[in-house]
């Protein structure tokens, strides 16, 4: 594995998948299925990962650092423990950051066209 | 398995099966996993909708499934591409070799009725032993080395190099249908080698 590229904007733009995945993982480590829940519920059904997209997407972020398996477990009573967790990595924390400052900005540029009412982010 | 649950149990068994689809590296790391949240999925929409839930589940997985699957397929050919310099990876290309020898062979020899077993006894053979030495490319290299024949033959034609066969009708059509000959004697050495597999664990 080549190693990973250490400037933000090199990764941009992130696919939907990438950047829904890395938000999912923004606050707490989470499994497959629990990244698949965060998802349709951030986005009222709208974004739905099937397991092929989700863990195809898995394995390239593992790939290029920008996500890892953890190794700390949560309570084995109450979880199954044949559920594997990852969590964003320093990396991924910056790029998910990076992304997040250039949707903004284009969000900027909507308003400035008067394509969104400013101060309107939905 | 209980009467209301097995929908949704047939739903994971048969998703199980369809995750062929994907190359075997990705399945093996990526397969129980995937099964796994697809079985969460089934449950959860089931115990919601029923099996319109289930129905609805399934149009999104199938095409997520034909989606992802051609994509990682895609990109284990292409890692495989890049994996071609490798001497284990041309290791892998002997039989290949094989089949493109033998198909010059058969475009240059001056067949005459009476050497056509003599041709077609070394074909056999190293399409069985082929078939005996990597099983699961039987179908390949038996199409590979039948095909040698019509194509060595198409080749000579296109060149100007002059056949005595195939003279007739029936002549094409026989060797139009030599290439099966090549294909039965690869899968007859798989089956050998699966037959001697299974004596030899047994008797281990």
């Amino acid at each position: 594995m080549a190693a990973p590229i250490s400037d933000p904007d090199t990764w941009l733009p992130l696919t939907p998948a990438v950047f829904h995945i890395a938000l999912a993982l923004a606050d707490s480590e989470r499994h497959g299925y629990g990244i698949m829940q965060e998802v349709a519920t951030r986005t009222a059904g709208q974004m739905r990962l099937g397991p092929g997209t989700l863990y195809g997407t898995i394995k390239r972020m593992l790939a290029d650092g920008l996500i890892a398996e953890s190794d700390e477990r949560p309570d084995p009573a109450l979880d199954d423990e044949r559920r594997r967790y990852y969590r964003l990595t320093d990396l991924g924390r910056r790029v998910a950051a990076a992304e997040a400052r250039r949707l903004a900005r284009l969000v900027g540029v909507a308003q400035d066209k008067r394509l969104l009412p400013a101060g309107d982010t939905l | 398995m209980s009467r209301r649950t097995w929908p949704a149990a047939l739903s994971v068994g048969v998703y199980q099966h369809l995750l062929r689809v994907y190359p075997t590296a990705f399945r093996q790391h990526y397969g129980r996993p995937m099964a796994h949240v697809f079985q969460d999925c089934c449950r959860a929409a089931y115990r919601r909708h029923g099996g319109w839930g289930l129905l609805l589940l399934w149009n999104h997985t199938l095409r997520d499934l034909v989606a992802t699957g051609t994509h990682e397929r895609l990109n284990a050919w292409r890692e495989g591409n890049h994996f071609m310099s490798t001497p284990a990876r041309i290791h892998q290309l002997w039989p290949l070799s094989v089949a493109l020898i033998l198909a010059l062979v058969v475009t240059y020899v001056n067949l005459h009725v009476d050497e056509t077993g003599i041709i077609a006894l070394p074909i056999i053979l190293a399409a069985a032993v082929l078939g005996f030495v990597r099983p699961r490319g039987a179908i390949l290299w038996g199409l590979l080395l039948g095909a040698g024949i019509p194509l060595g033959q198409a080749w000579a034609a296109a060149t100007g190099l002059q056949l005595p066969y195939p003279n007739s009708w029936a002549d094409v059509r026989a060797t139009l249908t030599v290439p099966v000959v090549p294909l039965l004697a690869a899968l007859l050495g798989a089956g050998t080698r699966w037959i001697t597999t299974r004596l030899t664990a047994d008797g281990g």
